[in-house]
């Protein structure tokens, strides 16, 4: 008895000290975690930077649509009367869940000779680039992402950004041109399902857009530019940039309009935005109007939106609470990154810029073309776009065409996307281009009556960068470098 | 030489084999009264061989050397030594002492006499311990320890406590700096585990431990299995368990059976609890907006209606929503032993009813702990616990019963919460729950099987030296089960959901020691520990969350559209050398050293071996330069330096991708990188303190003073440092940042009052300051919580303290006074920020008074809290909707204190009506959002009757009825409920926050005691 406690005592003992001198005990696999992967394949990073361009997108709008006076605050002196903001969430998808996951696929997507990935990541890229710099001006890219060899990127140039879009727009479309890819896009594509040919009309439309915002810088050549990578770029509106949620995964404008059911009350259209459509500014009601908003007063036969900044002064809603939701807050609204529309209406504006601003036919089919894709994708009906393209107003004849016929109607189009603040910024907030523009009430008391230029970096990059902040921090009334 | 030595230790070793032996009985008695003395040891010098003395006072050892001497101790009394000289039967009479001689149980559930310790440490009594009525340990440490501060995480059965010991010492809001919790030397976990609750979307919780205020897992003990918990607070103290005893450590020490007759115990306990302090409603407005009553279709949902008329009804909801909890405990136990074995069980039910309806807590324990001497070396012990609990929690937080009734209008009332039709009644559809609805339809329910234990070898290997193992497990499962149906905002948007959630956790510890003491000369002496232990920890969490029920009304996890996998856990494996050597010289000087390297799995293969040393010296002054005397009868001076090393969280080391929350999208999965880099390099942190205290006894009892002074200083932490997001990561971990925690512990007793009425009291009072000394490099703000939509900040800037919170302030003219608007208004600065005050208070104390004469005690705690700033985030929403009484304050003129932008007096004036309230203006500025919550309270009032024992007779040993009232008076100046409540649950370091969680209530308990 006592002979084998005694064994059995020592057995433990020794039990134990074989046990920690065993290096398999502490070592090996013990400190990773098996409930994640230090490696993800091509096929589960491409949809993670797809989604998270359109949240990104989504993030901004909130505040840049109402800036634009798309929507505004139910609250007074709101984001609608020019307040600061930071796009701290717009920053953060661009910084953490796009620009490290579309390196990951690029680098991943060359090691195995599978441009088309590649060339995807890119445009992704390029597009969060060029929102990113419409927020801020100066943004790091060449510095980001470094492995930590740098824990205080710097931040380039606007120009370096221009620069840097362009260079990933034309790498994307040689990649997307390659005939072969070892690993191919299919269904994990969840904006064009592995169609590559769309990939690349994308890529040559979002060329236009930003070689819109350089044509001043770069010269008139630029127009010609321009209109080439059009006729390459989307030419229909199936094939849109654009991400469509489902009700699994809830887009961030439905949302919001759920919100609205339980009291948490944060935007609604803006009086600028509705009076474009109600006929107050243009003499004629946008058949587009019933479909986007929800009368609250039946007894109403005019829809209101808010006065900018003032909160009040609508009937309007983005939903009803029952069946009723806005197009751009339905379950299956796209989030809408660049359009066929959106190419008609920069079509337009580069044919008038290249002819000295004076129209041409060309320019006034784009101008046409781009409210009738816009009115399809909606949903209006063709004898409803027959009557509205037709209206004296708008039907305005190919001679009478000018630079605000084209920047209205893109901006009715652009209703809820970023881009809409590019269009106003690049025309000086002028009123004589958007009819209705005007300051909002409560306007931002630290803008001096100006008009609001950018946004503010975010708030960790203040307390974690900041130096480079320090160095790249302008008045919100500062215009960017692209605009000057 | 060496053949002398070995000759010496034969001799030694078989000292015992040469004497002759006899069985020892006898009797322990007071010398002053005769009384028996209920529990002393009586231990034969160098033989070790112990007994205790029974109910009667008597002791009985077999096998006891003829020629040895009785050793004989009781607490209270003097010690006494008595040759047995051959004697059967020995009658030992002990003389009280002048000087309460503590023996305290340390590390590893080692006994030391307390003047040997040259550091601070903390002991209370079972009997000091059940005075409040507590379920849960924490709870009832309150206002007792110096240098401890103790935060409840709500008023709800079974909700979580949490307890700091000397400081925050992290960096970091999400680290627990809770202390190591050791039963009987079993390590068992404290854990507060969140899991994940919130919906896919919908929710605008930054994370899930604000969503239920879930038990910290200190709970499940059984409070009456308690004999007696030692709080160790510095780093000497802890040493030889090192980093996990970091932040300190409670060794719990339970009841044992001891030689003699079983004894039997019953304890009985009823309670009722209420709503203790609450928030004024406002009854001057009726319900409406703009001055105008409302009535559907129109939103009814704030109080900014007309003048109330006589007429008018208001129900005062944030009082009567709340109903009488109730309370039951019944605990028995039996221990008894014969001279080689003793064994305890006991077994307890609790079940509490909070005053949320639908809020419990049932905790069922079973507990065996034997011990059995298998021959004169060999002493085999062994204890189980078994728990089971089920806690049904209010939800909390944002979007919960708390949120939606600081919001509800006093002119509905809320307990009407059904339709006929038995769907929700609700006024304020469409913006916010009926709480009363939400309550009855949507708690979380946890279920929690337990399980610790250990088996234990003693070993003497000769009569100096022992050897000890231990094996010890910690095992435990929670099931939990959260409901949110479609009909509650929370679940609307993602049309209702489940979440099942399994949490398993899991801890075994080997720990090896040998103990023993030789002389070194004939005054200096030396007692050695080694010991070696090896930990494993390992936890996992399994869940699926459904969105979108099928069938309505059917709330099961097989009745969901969507599911979302919950997967988590991880594996900590640590083992460690330890060492510690005592000198003691003659009976005045003890000097101990200590030493321990830790190897552990969370670190870098190269820097995963890491050692950490300790001194301490205590110097008994009475004993040597000033002999006791009427005045001083004790005085000690100590000090003692340790550094102890830390390693890291598991899995820190380089980088992951993870699933993309939310997905797969539609039916497309992915992955994501995550923002969280480790460093490849990762060292260890330590954590240095220094500490000196002084320990005194005055007038012969009359006084005892305690005091100590650390200052503690955690560097190189690991932690996630927040770093550019533009690097591709938000953060990083790494060795950064120090924080210096500076602290006084005082602690004082009083007899006032000696002989048959009898009153003491014991002081205790703390003051402990955070400072962030270094920030990690580049880095200008931590920031822990950010509430209220920015409106109240709890973060960290290299120089100030940890606890700061910062609000807006107005925007101010060089001239310092505020800015008035043309609109008559100040306006508010949200360009930055201002420091306005601290969540930790600047002092803490407490004052037990413990009054008794014949079978009566009556005992009373008073506590106090000085400083420590709260933000109520659930007032603000009941001044946005105006149902407070200071939004009273509407449609007067005022003429705002200021200036106008060129300096000039303001001279508008401005009405205060809804606006004032509703903008983010004033319910935005810090001093409506930032409160003082210092306070002054009863803490418990207990008053106990033992029965006599001419009225019991012989069957009972004792019969104890008493009356427990706690939290009987409070005082502060905070508006809002009672602001110990915290809302970020208990096991973060996120404190300063409370509104949005069950109050803590007051109660009152009847216990009953019975001992056969």
């Amino acid at each position: 008895m006592k002979h084998t406690i005694a064994h059995n005592l020592l057995y433990f003992i020794g039990a134990a000290l074989v046990w920690s001198s065993c290096n398999s005990f502490l070592g090996e696999d013990t400190n990773i975690d098996p409930n994640r992967t230090s490696d993800a394949p091509l096929n589960t990073l491409a949809p993670t930077i797809m989604f998270y361009s359109a949240e990104a997108t989504q993030k901004a709008s909130v505040v840049v649509n109402s800036y634009v006076q798309h929507i505004g605050s139910v609250t007074a002196a709101g984001l609608d009367a020019q307040n600061r903001s930071t796009f701290a969430a717009t920053w953060d998808d661009i910084y953490l869940n796009i620009l490290p996951n579309a390196n990951e696929i690029i680098k991943k997507a060359t090691a195995t000779n599978s441009p088309h990935y590649a060339g995807i990541a890119k445009v992704v890229l390029a597009y969060n680039l060029g929102l990113g710099t419409s927020l801020w001006e100066n943004i790091p890219y060449s510095e980001a992402d470094n492995q930590l060899t740098n824990l205080q990127p710097a931040y380039d140039p606007q120009e370096s950004i221009y620069n840097a879009i362009l260079r990933l727009l034309d790498e994307a479309i040689e990649a997307l041109n390659s005939p072969t890819t070892v690993f191919k896009p299919g269904a994990d594509d969840i904006v064009y399902k592995g169609d590559i040919a769309k990939w690349r009309k994308a890529a040559y439309s979002l060329k236009a857009r930003y070689l819109l915002h350089l044509a001043r810088k770069r010269g008139t050549g630029t127009y010609a530019e321009i209109l080439d990578a059009l006729s390459k770029g989307i030419s229909s509106n199936s094939e849109d940039f654009q991400l469509i949620y489902n009700d699994r995964n809830l887009s961030r404008w439905h949302q919001v309009a759920l919100a609205n059911n339980t009291g948490n009350f944060t935007t609604n259209f803006s009086a600028t935005f509705i009076n474009l459509m109600n006929g107050t500014l243009q003499g004629v009601v946008d058949p587009r109007l019933p479909l986007h908003a929800f009368k609250t007063v039946a007894a109403d036969s005019i829809y209101y939106g808010m006065r900018p900044g003032a909160a009040t002064g609508s009937n309007v809603r983005y939903n009803n609470g029952t069946a009723f939701f806005g197009w751009q807050f339905a379950l299956t609204a796209p989030l809408q990154m660049i359009t066929y529309s959106e190419c008609k209406f920069i079509e337009a504006e580069a044919r008038m810029l290249q002819n000295g601003g004076s129209p041409t036919p060309e320019a006034y089919a784009a101008y046409q073309e781009g409210i009738r894709a816009n009115m399809l994708k909606i949903g209006v009906s063709t004898t409803d776009i027959s009557a509205f393209l037709s209206h004296p107003n708008i039907d305005v004849g190919a001679g009478n065409l000018t630079l605000s016929h084209v920047i209205t109607e893109k901006y009715k189009a652009l209703f809820l996307n970023p881009e809409a603040w590019n269009d106003l910024r690049r025309y000086d907030y002028r009123s004589d281009i958007l009819p209705g523009l005007a300051l909002p009430e409560n306007h931002n008391p630290d803008l001096g009556g100006q008009w609001i230029q950018r946004g503010h970096y975010p708030d960790s990059e203040a307390a974690r960068n900041a130096d480079n902040v320090a160095r790249n921090t302008k008045d919100l009334t500062a215009k960017m470098w692209i605009f000057e | 030489m060496k053949q002398r030595f070995i000759l010496l230790v034969l001799v030694l070793m078989g000292w015992n084999a040469w004497a002759q032996n006899l069985t020892v009985t006898g009797k322990v008695t007071s010398a002053e009264d005769g009384s028996p003395l209920v529990g002393a040891t009586v231990v034969v010098k160098g033989a070790n061989l112990a007994a205790f003395t029974d109910a009667e006072g008597n002791f009985r050892i077999t096998n006891a050397p003829a020629d040895g001497i009785l050793v004989v101790n009781y607490t209270g009394f003097e010690r006494k030594e008595v040759p047995i000289n051959g004697q059967s039967v020995v009658e030992l009479a002990l003389s009280p002492s002048n000087v309460l001689q503590e023996v305290v149980i340390t590390s590893f559930g080692i006994a030391r006499e307390k003047k040997v310790l040259g550091y601070g440490s903390q002991s209370l009594s079972s009997e000091n311990l059940l005075q409040s009525n507590q379920t849960n340990l924490v709870n009832a440490l309150q206002g007792k320890v110096a240098g401890v501060v103790i935060n409840s995480s709500a008023g709800a059965p079974g909700a979580g406590a949490s307890i700091n010991i000397r400081g925050i010492n992290s960096l970091s809001g999400e680290n627990d700096n809770q202390p190591l919790i050791v039963v009987d030397g079993i390590i068992i976990s404290n854990a507060t585990d969140v899991g994940n609750v919130l919906p896919s979307a919908g929710s605008n919780a930054v994370n899930s431990n604000e969503q239920f205020m879930n038990s910290n897992r200190l709970a499940d003990l059984n409070m009456d299995d308690i004999e007696s918990v030692n709080v160790l607070k510095g780093a000497a103290a802890t040493a030889l368990y090192g980093q996990r005893a970091a932040n300190g450590a409670l060794i719990i020490t339970t009841k044992k059976g001891r030689e003699g007759r079983t004894s039997v115990n019953y304890n009985f306990s009823y309670g009722i609890e209420d709503i203790d302090k609450a928030p004024r409603i406002q009854r001057t407005y009726y319900q409406g907006f703009n001055g105008l009553v409302r009535t559907p279709p129109a939103t009814v949902f704030w109080q900014y209606g007309p003048p109330a008329l006589e007429s008018d009804v208001f129900y005062d909801h944030f009082r009567e929503f709340y109903v009488t909890g109730k309370n039951m405990n019944h605990s028995l136990s039996f221990s008894g032993g014969n001279a080689n074995s003793t064994f305890q069980s006991s077994f307890s039910y609790l079940n509490s009813d909070g005053i949320v309806v639908n809020s419990n807590f049932k905790r069922a324990t079973a507990r065996l702990a034997a011990t059995h001497r298998m021959n004169k070396r060999l002493t085999v012990g062994a204890q189980i616990n078994y728990n089971n609990n089920e806690q049904t929690a209010p939800p909390s937080g944002d979007k919960s019963v708390f949120s939606s009734l600081w919001f509800w209008s006093p002119s509905f009332d809320v307990n009407d919460y059904l339709n006929p039709d038995g769907s929700q009644k609700n006024p304020f559809a469409g913006i916010i729950d009926n709480p009363r609805y939400m309550a009855e339809r949507s708690p979380q329910v946890s279920k929690l099987n337990r399980i610790f234990g250990d088996i234990n070898l003693n070993y003497d290997i000769t009569p100096w030296l022992k050897a000890r193992y231990q094996l010890t497990a910690d095992y435990y499962n929670d099931q939990r089960n959260r409901i949110v149906g479609p009909d509650l905002d929370l679940g609307t948007q993602v049309g209702g959901f489940i979440v099942e959630q399994s949490i398993e956790f899991r801890e075994l510890n080997s720990n090896f020691f040998l103990m023993g003491h030789r002389p070194i000369t004939q005054d200096l002496n030396l007692h050695f520990t080694l010991g070696n232990a090896i930990t494993e920890i390992k936890s996992d969490l399994l869940g699926v969350r459904g969105e979108r029920f099928i069938a309505a009304g059917f709330f099961n996890i097989r009745n969901a559209t969507n599911y979302f996998p919950l997967r988590g856990g991880s594996l900590r494996r640590l083992v460690g050398v330890f060492g510690e050597a005592r000198f003691e010289f003659k009976d005045f000087l003890f000097l101990t050293f200590t030493g321990r390297n830790d190897w552990s799995s969370t670190l870098p293969e190269q820097n995963r071996s890491y050692f950490y040393p300790s001194a301490s010296l205590s110097y008994v002054l009475t004993n040597h330069l000033l002999p006791e005397n009427r005045v001083l009868s004790y005085l000690k001076l100590r000090g003692s330096w340790a550094t102890v090393g830390k390693d890291a969280p598991p899995y820190r080391i380089g980088n992951y991708f993870s699933p993309v929350p939310g997905f797969p999208f539609g039916t497309v999965g992915g992955f994501t990188r995550d923002n969280n880099v480790g460093n490849f390099n990762l060292q260890p942190e330590f954590t240095q303190e220094t500490e000196v205290g002084v320990e005194a006894n005055l007038l012969n009892n009359f006084m005892s003073i305690e005091a100590n002074y650390f200052v503690r200083e955690s560097r190189n932490q690991i932690l996630s440092v927040p770093i550019s997001t533009a690097t591709g990561y938000s953060s990083y971990t790494t060795n950064a940042g120090v924080i210096t925690n500076r602290g006084v512990e005082l602690l004082l007793g009083l007899n006032p009052i000696r002989g048959p009425f009898r009153w003491s009291i014991d002081f205790n009072w703390t003051r402990i300051r955070g400072k962030v000394t270094e920030m990690p490099p580049d880095l200008r703000t931590i920031t822990y919580v950010s509430a209220l939509g920015g409106r109240a900040v709890l973060r960290i800037e290299e120089g100030g303290n940890v606890g700061d919170l910062y609000g807006y302030d107005w925007r101010r003219h060089e001239n310092g006074q505020p800015i008035i608007g043309a609109n008559g208004l100040p306006t508010l600065e949200t360009a930055q920020y201002v420091k306005v005050g601290n969540a930790l208070p600047e002092w803490l104390g407490g004052m037990n008074n413990t009054f008794s004469y014949k079978g009566f005690t009556f005992n009373v705690l008073l506590e106090m809290r000085h400083g420590g700033d709260v933000v109520d985030l659930g007032e603000n929403n009941a001044i946005r909707n105006g149902t407070i009484w200071f939004t009273e304050e509407r449609d007067m003129v005022v003429r705002w204190k200021g200036v106008n932008a060129d300096g000039t007096p303001n001279e508008t004036t401005t009405i205060l009506n809804q606006d004032t309230y509703r903008a983010f203006g004033i319910n935005a500025h810090y001093s409506y959002v930032i409160q003082d919550a210092s306070w002054f309270r009863v803490r418990n009032a207990t008053l106990s009757y033992r029965l006599p024992k001419s009225l019991i007779g012989n069957r009972l040993s004792h019969v104890q009825i008493g009356i427990t009232g706690r939290n009987l008076f409070l005082s502060t100046p905070f508006r809002g409920y009672d602001p110990e409540a915290l809302a970020f649950g208990s096991g973060t370091n996120l404190i300063g926050f409370t509104g949005r969680n069950t109050p803590i209530t007051r109660s009152f308990t009847l216990n009953v005691s019975v001992g056969f």
